[in-house]
């Protein structure tokens, strides 16, 4: 099929075509309304595991058990206990978080190539509205909270909470511990939001459009060019020719001649 | 003809079709649902995969994760020791026992394996000894994973089960016996407050609550629905080709029967080289860069839309080329687009792979895919332009000189890739290091895992340089087979040679699996000429691989030996992915997660091209990437089977070159690496040239209007005086070739 053909089949079946772009734009349309949701906001902020006279200001206290604490602390902060206390500070509900991987940039050094047990955990939190991050540094006890959420207010919200949320986490866990020892945790300034994802959506609409279209104009196509085989085809001239001069009888079982018939073939 | 006659002709085909319909509804309603008769009902079947997860924390009964005064070695060492523990603890018999009661499994037991995270890439460190017969019957469909990270004090554990009750259930109970376990230890020896050492007994702190979901809520729906179209769509196509199948077939033999012999050539030929068109000498250019260049590792210092490597701009250049020769031209100068079933196939799955990412918009704006998909979209799209572009370019005439270009072009990588699997010197990377911004691969030409040397040629993988140099190898064998002088057999003998041992310096099994396959096709076809023909070679092959690639083949062939190729970790890796990757690929089963969104860097590397499809674009998708190298290889079929020998031998080169892609695509994810595709679109876009009747040579009257053909000579690119009308490889043979009669069909 030559592309003339093609475009004569097309402007031959128009209102075909014409339903076809329809269809994609309103497939275009329900990618927008799906993806309405989506987050297009992102925060970070990074948390300090200190001690209650500050190890950073004082020159003798060692800073490797915080530093190790904080790798832990990180893990512990992925953990629902603590996801719900911070889901909790944020006032949204807790389904609507994850911090499960897998994880790319600043949460590299949490991923890891996962079996199909742990990989089926991940799919399921692809859903989730919040997505958080968190990643202890290697020789300092500062721990980097990364938020992904629906709006930069939302994210930067969340960002906001991690503190509290981990805060009350550890204010459970030292009941018992004399206040001279506790391990302290501080936020290290306010957390930092903006938009990611913006042109996300109009991407997505413009590969619907196109895979509709394509989809239904070569089904078009198919569907004219399965017809067109499937209706007889034309004798060859010379059999034709033959043919011009001959009628078929309903009542007879044989050919007759026009002139017996007494009747003109009209087509 | 009567109205009621042609009613009663349609009568049987409504009712096929109705037939067809039914058939295709109940074999749909049967994959989703088991029948029963008492009592009667459907019940649904187990096809839902469902997973949970939960974590401990190992801890001190003071909590010395928050006592900062408490500067004990718990933490640092024994504590991430003490969860290991625990994790291998939950993988005994008793354990898992429990845990197949707890989910209503009784007399079983559920799978039990872990840590990854801990244990990764150690599998084969450890020669695995006999292990004594499980007393229970353990049920693969319950499975718990427990990992931690051999240093942090935190258990997580996973599972998988039929359904969400099911794996929070197991995981649940899998807490629960741990805590019980070490409780129970203590209570047997229950510390001492005056005792040291007794101060750090460890507590189970458990993370909050356990979490799960169906990984695959639209499984059941997606499934009927594949059936009830897989069902129609082979239905339907058995209807038409009852109808119209004969006919159809009766048609095509004598379009092909039709055609023009190649061997016949015309007075007046404007083909290529010797042709002033433009666009045949800018396709064997780019056909050249394929070869040459490692364009996909350069970047250019100009910021382009998407990506700025080297073969974008000169795609747009073609295809600006191509789309002013459409406007500007006239006549047998002008390319022609015809639409064949490569072309059907190739669209419909792009359009697939975009409606695919759309419906999974959600997930992959979260995920921060979207770019990457789109990136891919494009080259896939480049692919399929490229393939556009050359099939209405390229004329039948032209496809043994492009064929003879492959090979030698084929023929100067391979001694490249000899040179540099004995100097460790990468002619491409290095020469055009010095034009362009390349940037080398890290592990360009040091040794892999099992101490393989990293040979890349030109392209970015070693199973992609082993894939190229495979598909030029047919073209060499039919072109000695059909060579018309000793000088030329001798010369494609040389060239098979020197492939293979190319092809082998990359010590990758799939240089010689490819090229296997590539030759059970041409066998398949022409049984007597090809083996008498690569009989007669061995030896000569065997010598020109041994001096050239000394000890590449023997590496090679024990990596293939029985004992070996179950064990090495490039074989061990491919056959753990396929578990591995089960809920990605049941979580959206029908159109996948976005075209090329499993992000090897991310995810998981596949090797697997199938697979990957499987999991990006779906059942939908990979049927139709199958479907389209089928189409390029019937199309082929056909042209084999025709009368015109220089016609057939080109078409099933090219066929055994489709081949070699289609069994590398289970070795490796072909798609990712553009040399490989260009050239795949590349061939296919011969073999649709081959079907096609030459065009008829322009009226004598316009000749003296027409430029001089371009001879090499006048380019530069030759002798003074040297007459290049005479093509290099001799694309027109002298003996006439009698085809062998084919066994297959």
């Amino acid at each position: 099929m030559e592309l003339a053909q093609i475009l004569k089949i097309l402007w031959k079946r128009k209102l075909a075509t014409l339903t076809i772009v329809l269809v994609a734009a309103a497939g275009a349309t329900a990618v927008a309304l799906k993806t309405k949701s989506v987050p297009t906001g992102a925060a970070t902020v990074q948390i300090l595991v200190d001690s209650p006279d500050s190890a950073l200001a004082n020159i003798v206290q060692n800073t490797v058990p915080l530093t190790e604490r904080a790798s832990v602390f990180a893990q512990v902060m992925a953990s629902q206990a603590v996801l719900q206390d911070i889901a909790g500070a944020a006032g949204i509900s807790a389904a609507q978080l994850t911090a499960q991987g897998p994880y790319s940039g600043s949460g590299q050094p949490l991923n890891a190539v996962t079996p199909s047990e742990a990989r089926g955990r991940q799919l399921i939190s692809e859903r989730a509205k919040y997505r958080l991050t968190f990643v202890a540094q290697a020789n300092e006890p500062v721990i980097t909270a990364s938020v992904q959420g629906p709006t930069p207010a939302s994210a930067g919200r969340l960002a906001g909470a991690v503190f509290t949320g981990i805060q009350r986490y550890i204010a459970g866990l030292q009941i018992n511990t004399p206040v001279q020892h506790r391990v302290t945790i501080r936020q290290l300034g306010d957390p930092q939001a903006g938009s990611v994802n913006s042109s996300s959506r109009m991407t997505l609409m413009a590969l619907t459009i196109v895979g509709v279209l394509l989809l239904g104009l070569l089904a078009l196509l198919g569907f004219d060019s399965a017809r067109r085989r499937s209706e007889p085809q034309p004798l060859e001239p010379d059999f034709a020719a033959d043919f011009d001069r001959v009628v078929l009888d309903p009542r007879a079982s044989l050919p007759v001649s026009a002139g017996v018939a007494g009747e003109e073939r009209t087509g | 003809m009567p109205e009621g006659t042609r009613y009663g002709r349609r009568r049987p085909v409504q009712r096929a079709a109705a037939a067809i319909l039914l058939i295709a509804a109940l074999a749909a309603l049967l994959t989703a649902y088991k029948p029963s008769v008492s009592p009667l009902g459907l019940h649904p079947r187990g096809v839902s995969l469902a997973a949970a997860s939960g974590q401990l924390l190992v801890d001190t009964s003071d909590s010395e994760l928050t006592d900062n005064g408490l500067a004990s070695l718990y933490y640092s060492r024994f504590a991430g020791q003490l969860a290991l523990n625990y994790a291998f603890y939950l993988q005994n018999y008793e354990s898992t026992q429990a845990l197949a009661t707890a989910v209503g499994l009784h007399g079983q037991s559920v799978a039990a394996s872990g840590p990854f995270t801990l244990l990764l890439n150690r599998g084969n460190v450890t020669p695995k000894s006999p292990a004594p017969v499980d007393p229970s019957q353990v049920n693969h469909a319950y499975r718990l994973l427990t990992d931690v990270d051999g240093v942090d004090p935190i258990l997580s554990i996973y599972a998988q089960a039929p359904t969400a009750r099911d794996a929070i259930l197991m995981v649940d109970k899998a807490r629960a016996l741990i805590v019980q376990h070490v409780a129970a230890q203590e209570r047997g020896d229950p510390p001492d407050a005056s005792d040291p050492g007794d101060a750090g007994i460890a507590v189970l702190r458990p993370l909050g609550p356990v979490l799960g979901g169906t990984v695959t809520p639209n499984l059941r729906w997606e499934l009927m629905a594949f059936v009830f179209g897989l069902v129609n769509v082979l239905g339907g196509s058995l209807l038409y080709a009852r109808r119209r199948g004969l006919a159809r077939k009766r048609g095509a033999e004598r379009a092909i029967s039709e055609l023009d012999r190649l061997d016949d050539e015309p007075t007046r030929g404007d083909d290529w080289p010797n042709t002033s068109r433009i666009l045949p000498w800018a396709l064997a250019g780019f056909v050249a860069m394929l070869f040459l260049v490692p364009f996909d590792a350069i970047s250019l210092p100009v910021s382009l839309p998407l990506d700025s490597s080297l073969d974008r701009p000169l795609l747009v250049a073609l295809a600006l080329l191509w789309v002013s020769s459409m406007l500007v031209l006239s006549g047998a100068a002008r390319p022609r687009v015809k639409f064949t079933r490569v072309h059907l196939m190739a669209f419909a799955f792009f359009g697939v792979c975009c409606v695919g990412a759309a419906f999974n918009a959600g997930a992959l704006i979260d995920m921060g895919e979207v770019s990457l998909v789109v990136k891919k979209l494009a080259l896939l799209i480049s692919y399929i332009l490229f393939f556009v572009i050359v099939a209405s370019v390229v004329r039948p005439r032209e496809v043994p000189r492009f064929a003879a270009l492959m090979v030698g072009l084929g023929v100067i990588v391979a001694l490249a890739t000899v040179v540099e699997y004995r100097t460790h010197y990468n002619v491409f990377y290095s020469l055009w290091g010095s034009v362009f911004s390349v940037s080398r691969p890290s592990d360009l030409d040091v040794p892999d895992s099992i101490g393989r040397l990293t040979v890349y040629g030109p392209t970015g993988n070693p199973l992609e340089l082993a894939a190229l140099l495979s598909m030029m190898i047919p073209f060499a064998v039919m072109g000695s087979i059909d060579a018309a002088t000793r000088r030329r057999r001798l010369l494609y003998s040389l060239a098979i040679g020197l492939l293979i041992a190319g092809g082998l310096a990359t010590s990758r099994k799939t240089s010689l699996v490819a090229p296997v396959g590539a030759i059970l096709v041409l066998v398949a076809y022409r049984p007597r000429v090809v083996l008498r023909s690569l009989l007669g070679l061995t030896l000569a092959l065997g010598v020109v691989v041994h001096f050239t690639s000394p000890g590449a083949l023997g590496s090679v062939v024990s990596q293939l030996e029985p004992g070996h190729f179950n064990s090495v970790l490039t074989t061990t890796d491919r056959t753990a992915r396929y578990d591995a990757v089960r809920p990605d690929v049941l979580n959206h089963l029908l159109l996948g997660r976005g075209y090329q969104s499993y992000d090897p860097h991310k995810y998981r590397i596949l090797d697997n091209q199938y697979l990957d499809l499987l999991i990006t674009v779906g059942l939908v998708g990979t049927l139709l990437f199958i479907g389209m190298l089928g189409a390029m290889i019937s199309s082929a079929h056909r042209v084999i089977r025709g009368p015109d020998p220089r016609r057939a031998s080109l078409a099933l080169a090219s066929a055994s070159s489709i081949a070699v892609i289609a069994i590398t695509c289970g070795l490796f994810d072909v798609l990712s690496f553009p040399h490989v595709p260009y050239l795949l679109f590349f061939i296919a876009a011969l073999i649709a040239t081959l079907r096609e009747p030459s065009p008829a040579p322009e009226p004598a009257r316009l000749a003296p209007a027409r430029p001089a053909p371009l001879g090499r000579a006048g380019m530069g690119l030759g002798r003074p005086g040297t007459d290049w009308s005479e093509p290099l490889f001799d694309p027109v043979p002298v003996r006439s070739t009698e085809r062998e009669r084919v066994p297959v069909g």
